[in-house]
């Protein structure tokens, strides 16, 4: 993620981290098989690490408070 | 021979011509009043982002069309309808109950957190000096103490100026929330991970009691998502 524009790009992988979050995460189990193994668990919240690091920097670069659009 | 796939739960079939993954249509499976929304796989899916947004767009699609369903966690695939239907109709009346309860909500993602003030010193002690130990106890073993110390309370400090963020979000936002669910951002102790479960036709006084908020609270760092489908209510 390194290198990506602040902005909409961070929206966007904003947007995904929640996505995958979501449909691997949450939901009706029903054959109780585990598809995610602990390991792609830990990248998903290095995802979400790596984008809030990416947000807090561009702040401080940029002197001012950057916040998604709701919704 | 082929598995079935499993994307939603709901009391009507999938709109006609709806596709999902692999090209594959979304059928539906009538099963004592509820309707399993499959399609014909002959392996579960790996969970590779083409996919789970395949899995999410199939879900989309029928609330999309009006349909109340529940979202079902990617990957939950049988090698056949023996295997699958069952364990469906195991849960069949609190799965109806559950329709019955989300019929027209979508989920709001919140993620907050409370940076401490200027006027706090915000330390978490890791860049504290070791100081010398006049009783000749070795000084590293001392200081590392207490810079641990002084992190669990910078910590302590942290999560509680989160925690009290997000209740005075909760108030704010009052009834519009039908339930809502606290999560943890991983071992952050300073971020929280809000799901809030809202009627779609209160969206919008969401968003608007959302800017009440966020004027009132100026020091709270919000990152929104949504709406989704309910997948943080199911249960």
């Amino acid at each position: 993620m390194a290198g990506h524009e602040i902005g909409l790009a961070l929206e966007e992988e904003l947007t995904l981290v929640e996505l995958v979050n979501r449909v691997l995460d949450r939901g009706v189990v029903v054959t109780g098989e585990v598809v995610v193994s602990v390991a792609d668990v830990d990248l998903l919240f290095l995802g979400l690490q790596v984008v809030l690091t990416s947000v807090e920097s561009a702040e401080r670069r940029s002197g001012r408070q950057w916040l998604p659009p709701a919704g | 021979m082929r598995g079935v796939y499993l994307y939603a739960i709901a009391r009507e079939p999938p709109p006609a011509g709806l596709m999902g993954l692999r090209d594959t249509p979304v059928e539906g499976l009538a099963a004592a009043g509820l309707v399993l929304w499959v399609s014909r796989l002959p392996s579960a899916p790996k969970p590779a982002l083409n996919d789970i947004q395949g899995h999410n767009g199939v879900i989309e699609s029928g609330l999309g069309a009006g349909v109340d369903l529940l979202p079902v966690r990617f990957g939950q695939w049988a090698p056949g309808t023996e295997e699958l239907t069952p364990r469906v109709l195991e849960r069949r009346e609190s799965f109806l109950k559950r329709l019955e309860e989300l019929a027209g909500t979508r989920e709001l993602g919140v993620r907050l957190t409370c940076p401490a003030d200027g006027t706090e010193h915000e330390s978490d002690g890791s860049e504290a000096p070791v100081p010398v130990d006049g009783a000749g106890e070795a000084p590293s073993g001392r200081a590392y103490l207490e810079r641990l110390a002084r992190r669990v309370k910078h910590s302590e400090k942290a999560g509680a100026r989160v925690r009290a963020a997000a209740e005075r979000l909760r108030a704010t936002l009052g009834e519009v929330v039908r339930e809502e669910r606290v999560d943890p951002v991983g071992p952050r102790p300073d971020w929280l991970n809000l799901a809030h479960l809202v009627h779609s036709s209160q969206l919008s006084e969401y968003r608007d009691r959302l800017e009440i908020f966020r004027a009132e609270n100026p020091e709270v760092r919000l990152l929104l998502s949504g709406p989704w489908p309910p997948y943080s209510f199911v249960t």
